[in-house]
């Protein structure tokens, strides 16, 4: 258990609100970081090779 | 022409916001993990309050959530009525790339006042002028999302997207002013009334910061994303032809 957190009569309401934040912004962060990797190699693709990178 | 409009259309061009979000994106995103690892910190270093005891916990992620979710809708409707107004590809792309980012803050936001009003209240949920409202704003943003999805013809997607975006906008002062203009279970306007307790306002203050970095990062990330994305799309078409 960290030292500066006191868990009280209510920590698994904090925890589970600590625990969903963390995993709803993580999956947004990651599908986000994925979609932008998809598109752009699909936009490499069909671009020509002389094209400059935007 | 004004000041603010000469900015607004230096960054309207899609060349030059590709190379300045290319940078730009990658701080911010740095900037918001570095401020949430040390607002996450802070959040749960704080004291318990006397009343609510460990529960005060929640405030640091269901606050900043909230304020991100009806910050994201302002986006999202100025956005649309650039797109709307002034038909630049760019506003459409980026209103169509905040949706899913503002339907994820205010999702949890219910989510995490749920956790929070269940111990405080000993409901999950009750039908308060506050929380209605913010479900209709996440209900919104769904069916933004929808209404986009739903129609083949991209530009007429976002033509009618921007409307049910620009109408849902009144939205914004209800939540804001609703635990004031009716009786609320809800808590009374305390942030910007001045009435949180010092040493829970530096956790929130930086909490929020983080928040709001991460949503701009993320909003610029799936705007290029959308970029790219109609980019293939005009091109399959070009090479196909």
């Amino acid at each position: 258990m960290l030292h500066w957190f006191d868990p009280g009569k209510y920590a698994a309401f904090v925890a589970t609100a600590y625990g969903v934040s963390t995993l709803v912004l993580g999956v947004l962060v990651i599908e986000s970081l994925w979609r932008a990797r998809r598109w752009r190699k699909a936009a490499e693709r069909v671009r020509p090779a002389k094209a400059p990178r935007p | 022409m004004p000041q603010g409009m000469v900015s607004l259309a230096f960054f309207a061009n899609p060349a030059r916001f590709m190379a300045v979000s290319r940078w730009l994106a990658p701080i911010l995103g740095l900037c918001a993990a570095l401020a949430l690892i040390v607002g996450l910190k802070m959040s749960l270093g704080a004291p318990d309050d006397y009343q609510q005891g460990d529960t005060v916990k929640i405030f640091f992620v269901h606050v900043p959530a909230a304020l991100t979710g009806m910050f994201a809708y302002a986006c999202l409707a100025a956005a649309s009525f650039f797109g709307l107004v002034f038909r630049h590809s760019l506003a459409d792309a980026a209103a169509k790339a905040c949706a899913p980012i503002g339907a994820a803050f205010t999702g949890l936001a219910l989510i995490t006042g749920s956790l929070w009003g269940r111990p405080m209240w000993g409901a999950w949920w009750v039908w308060d002028a506050r929380l209605t409202s913010v479900l209709v704003l996440f209900l919104l943003y769904l069916g933004y999302m929808a209404l986009h999805a739903a129609l083949d013809d991209e530009a007429k997607a976002a033509r009618a997207a921007a409307i049910l975006a620009l109408v849902g906008a009144i939205n914004l002062p209800i939540i804001h002013y609703s635990v004031v203009w009716w009786n609320s279970l809800h808590q009374g306007e305390t942030i910007f009334a001045g009435k949180l307790a010092p040493v829970y306002l530096g956790p929130f203050l930086v909490m929020w910061v983080g928040y709001t970095l991460l949503f701009i990062a993320l909003w610029l990330v799936r705007t290029r994303t959308e970029v790219w994305r109609r980019r293939a799309g005009a091109q399959a078409l070009a090479a196909a032809t």
